[in-house]
Formats: structure tokens, sequence, C-alpha cells
């Protein structure tokens, strides 16, 4: 390697070096702080006036997370959305998408115009909130979970996929006698995973990450672990009865907690990085 | 924003031929022929029809005197009442110059930043540093906006780690990040910029890796340096990309935000960090002012879409290569 820098070395490829440099460091260090801050003992938090990256280390933080049942609770709302809705999210789009990706049907550009129409304009907070209370579905799990069945962006990534899937697979199918429905789920389904899994991470982080909508929508037992991170943040005092008899650091709490909201999205982050991003949507975006 | 690589590829037709080329196929001979694939549509098309339309539908409270237990349709009609009401509110003229101004400085920070990340990221030839700084820029796109507030609230605190290198090295005065408006306004643009850089510079990668290689090496022959190349032969090769973004984002000019500002801001920074949308929230969600809250973001959207039908316009009119969205 040392070869191959001294031969292309040139003052422009040093500059632009040390300019990724910068944005690398802007970019990760709020991760590397988190991280650090939540396993870092009470002891190391005081002793120093600074704390810039890791100092010592405990699970301390992680242990009160799981000892308290309104944390538990919402991260168990959290995985059960992200679980449930990320699989009818998939489900719904997919068939969807391949629905419109069919070339022989009267009424898909109707459809296509459907799905475009709420890319761009939409009701607004006041009426959206409306039409969720006038369905009941205000305060209920659901209203976490079917809102968002479909984005009409995802909708629109599949339908391309499928419009450049090979049509004789689909042909030899047909020929073969099997119905539309046999054609859908024992022969494109299958053959389609990457697609699949692409979107079922793209909804899945949608749906961990999601906070606005569900600290309106639902009673504080239903709050994913998001919006009880927020209330952490905003009112101290939900830090009270945690921790007895230790001594804790409220940063390095609500940095435990994020650091539990960031944990599964890292783990889940080199497929999304190979799939999403290299592939489809890029692809899409290009048309 | 994080939908606004979507509609794009939406507008192209199939150029496929029909499976049955004898012309019209009346509508219950398709039906006949595709319950199937119609019934697959259909979740999604309920699904659309309930929580989009159902919502666009219920825009015309702006223009009633709406109350939830009337109901809509036994609501009084009262014209444009309640637009005059919002913009008589000494609340909304502040909002609306605070929404433009926070959207305004993230496009004009947030779109270049992106552009030229993604110039610099294309001109690194260390391919191991290239993918590590690429998968590092990213990775904010992935997470919640509360996580974020959580990271930039403690990093930019009066006692957190930007501050004491201000205080210990650079021996300075502590800045009120979060606290003080106009540099809370920074801190918001600083953080959407953070947080979709990476995202919106892999978009303008691909469409670099698009460009024709021979180009370069034509360039190279005559004598062009990196510069010059990228100059000439890159910008202009993402151009139609570049524009397609552009337009998207300036749908974004009145409106958006609301997920970062809802979990940043406080009372202290209400004098530059109040926008529509978190005004709309207190007049409509705390306050009960339904129609009040339903006409500014009816508002916001009629603008929004003419800001981009009119970018469109723009384009189209004064650019001869057809790089238009529509």
């Amino acid at each position: 390697m040392t070869l191959a820098l001294k031969r292309k070395f040139s003052w422009g490829q040093v500059l632009v070096f040390l300019m990724l440099l910068l944005i690398f460091i802007m970019a990760a260090y709020p991760f590397f702080y988190v991280l650090s801050l939540s396993v870092m003992p009470y002891e190391q938090y005081v002793r120093q006036p600074i704390h810039i990256g890791p100092s010592g280390f405990t699970l301390t933080y992680f242990q009160e997370i799981f000892r308290d049942p309104r944390l538990i609770n919402a991260f168990q709302v959290s995985i059960a959305r992200t679980v449930i809705g990320t699989a009818l999210n998939v489900v719904v789009t997919i068939m969807a998408g391949y629905a419109l990706s069919r070339p022989d049907l009267k009424y898909g550009r109707i459809l296509t115009v459907l799905f475009i129409v709420p890319m761009f304009f939409g009701g607004g907070i006041i009426p959206y909130f409306l039409t969720i209370r006038a369905l009941g579905l205000l305060n209920t799990f659901w209203v976490l979970v079917i809102p968002g069945l479909v984005s009409p962006f995802y909708l629109f990534v599949v339908r391309a996929y499928y419009r450049s899937y090979p049509q004789e697979i689909i042909e030899a199918g047909r020929m073969d006698g099997a119905s539309q429905f046999g054609i859908f789920w024992r022969i494109v389904w299958p053959t389609s995973i990457p697609m699949i899994a692409t979107i079922a991470l793209l909804y899945g982080t949608g749906h961990w990450n999601e906070y606005f909508w569900s600290s309106i929508l639902v009673q504080p037992n239903l709050h994913p672990a998001p919006v009880i991170l927020n209330s952490i943040m905003n009112n101290r005092s939900m830090l009270q009865g945690l921790g007895l008899g230790t001594q804790l650091t409220p940063q390095s709490f609500i940095a435990a907690v994020s650091a539990t909201l960031i944990i599964p999205v890292l783990i889940v982050y080199p497929f999304l990085q190979r799939y999403v991003v290299t592939g489809i949507l890029v692809g899409s975006v290009k048309g | 924003m994080s939908y606004v690589a979507g509609p794009t590829d939406s507008v192209t037709s199939p150029k496929i031929i029909p499976l049955s080329s004898r012309g019209i196929v009346l509508w219950h001979q398709d039906l006949r022929r595709h319950w199937p694939i119609y019934l697959m549509a259909l979740p999604a098309i309920l699904s659309v029809l309930i929580f989009s339309y159902g919502p666009m539908f219920g825009v015309s409270i702006a223009f009633l005197d709406y109350s939830p237990v009337r109901g809509i349709t036994g609501s009084t009609w009262v014209g444009l009442d309640n637009f005059r009401d919002a913009f008589n509110n000494p609340f909304f003229l502040p909002a609306l110059r605070n929404t433009i101004i926070l959207n305004v400085l993230k496009l004009a920070i947030g779109f270049p930043s992106a552009i030229i990340l993604a110039l610099l990221l294309n001109e690194m030839r260390l391919r191991w540093f290239k993918s590590t700084v690429q998968t590092a820029t990213m990775l904010p796109y992935f997470i919640s906006w509360i996580v974020a507030a959580a990271m930039f609230r403690n990093l930019l605190a009066p006692d957190g780690v930007i501050n004491a290198v201000i205080r210990h090295v650079f021996g300075g005065q502590v800045i009120n990040f979060m606290s003080d408006p106009y540099i809370f306004r920074w801190v918001i643009v600083f953080q959407d910029t953070w947080k979709f850089a990476g995202y919106f510079a892999v978009i303008y990668l691909a469409a670099m890796a698009a460009i024709d290689p021979v180009l370069y090496e034509v360039a190279q022959v005559d004598g062009a340096n990196r510069l010059q190349q990228i100059r000439h032969i890159t910008l202009p090769g993402i151009a139609p990309t570049m524009i397609t973004m552009f337009v998207l984002l300036i749908g974004y000019l009145i409106q958006g935000g609301l997920e970062q500002v809802y979990a940043m801001y406080s009372v202290a920074v209400y004098s530059t960090a109040d926008i529509l949308e978190t005004f709309t929230f207190r007049l409509g969600l705390q306050q009960s002012r339904y129609g009040l809250a339903t006409a500014v973001g009816l508002f916001q959207a009629v603008i929004s879409v003419t800001l981009v039908l009119f970018t469109n316009f723009l384009i189209k009119r004064y650019n001869q290569q057809g790089q238009s969205l529509f």
C-alpha cells in the first residue's frame, strides 16, 4: 500500500484526505461520545472536568434500564411495533408494488397517480389527527402500526424492481398453469428476498425511530422507547427512583438509553448499507 | 425530508405491449382477468385512501366553524375567517419567518454540503478510507431524531464537551448553544446537514459513477487538472440529479422540520425556533382550535406545491436539456 500511496501522492490527495478526516470526525464523534458516556462509571465522570472519550467501564446504566418498568415496557412496545408493523408493511407494499408493475392493467395508471399525490400533498397535522380519532384508533396499539401501512416512496421502489424483474419467469409460471396468486407467492416472492429484506430494514428503522406521532396518539403506557427518552431529557424528575443506593449521572443514563436505541440499528447497518444504499434506492432515483 | 429521494422514477410509463393488443379493454373484462392483481393492491389502496386522502378531505375544516361534537357535516361554513384569524395570531408571522429562514439556511448549507462531500469521496483514492467515511456519514440518517437530539443536547450543553474544549483549549467563554436563539438556529441547520449530507452524497456518488470514464481520459490528454475535470465533467454530469434534488427540496422551504425542532427546542429559543408546524401543533392539539390550525397547514401545503411546480416550470423554461422533474 505504501508503494501505491507513493505512486499516487499529490498535495490534492492530502487535502482531500484531511477534509474527509474532519468530516468523518464530525459525523462519527457523537456516536463515539454517547457510547463511551453510557459505560462510564460515576466516579470517573465526576472526577474529570472534560469527558472526551472512554474512561472506565460499567454496565450499571444498562442494568438500570432493565430495572425500570417504564423503560422495559417502552422497549417492549418498540419491539412489538417494529416486528408487527414491519411484517404488515412488507406484505402490503410488496403485493401492491408487484401489482402496479404489471404492464397490462387497465387501471394501473390511475392507481399510480393515487399513490403519487400523497407524496406531494398532505392534509396536515390536524386533519390527520382527526382522521385517526374518528376511526377510534386513539390510544390503541394499532395506531402505531396501521396508519403508515404503505409508504408510496417504498412502493415505487418495489414497483421499479418488478419492472426490471425477468418477465420470462412469470410467463413460465403462467404456462405451467399457476394462478396469479400462485405465481406471486410461490415464484415471485421467494426470488425477491434481497429486495424484501431491504424494504423490511427501511420500514423497520422507521418504526424503531419514530417518536412524534406516538407521543401524541397514545397514552404513556403505549409510548415506545424514543418517546420515553424524550420525556427523560425534558423532565429530569423522570430519573427519580432510579438507582436507589447507587450514584448515577443523568447524562450517562440518557446516553445508555440512546445507546440501546442505536445498537440495533448498528447491527443491521451493514445490511442497510449494502442493499439499501448501493442498490435499490440509488437505482430508483436514477430512474 | 426522508422521502424526497422518491418520486423521480414514477413518471415514466411502461413501454411493454399489453397482452391483449385487440384495442380497448372494457372495465369488467380487465377486472375479470386481473382481479387477483387488484386484490393484491387493495390493502395498500385502502390504506392511502383512509390515511392520506381522508385527511385531505379533512382540510375542509379550514373553512368551517368546526367542533368535534358537531362534526364536519354539522359545522357552519365560515369562509376565510380561520385564515384571517390565523394570520392575525401574534405567533403566526414569527413562525412563518422562522420556518422560511431555517429552511432557506438548511437548503443553502445542506444542499451544497452533500455535493461537496460526494465530490471529496469521489476524488479519494484510498478505498478503505473512502468507504469508512461513507459509512460514518450515512449513519446519522438511520437514527431517531430523539437520539440525535440527545447527542447534540449533551455535547452542546454549557458543561458539555464542546464548551469544555472552548474554555480549556481555546480559553474562550461558554456558548449557550441550546438557549441562545440566534446560535440555536445554526445548531438546527448544522444538525440537519449532519443527518442528511451522507445520505444525499450517496445519491450524487451514484450519478458520478455513471459518468463515462472516457470523458476524463480525453480531458487528461487535453491537459485538464483535477479541478478543471470536476468543473467541466463531474458537475455537468451530475447536473440532472442536482436539479431533481433541488426541485424536491424547494417544496420543503415552507414546511418540514417538525420532528427535529420538536425534539430540540425549548421556551428560551421560541423567538427563532417556533416554526409553523410547532405553532399549528400548539393551536390544534393543545388548544383544540382545529379550524385555525388546519388553515395554517393548508396554507403551507398550497405554497409548497406551488413552489415545486413553479421551480419546475422555471427550469423547463430556461434549460433546454429537458432536466425538469415533470
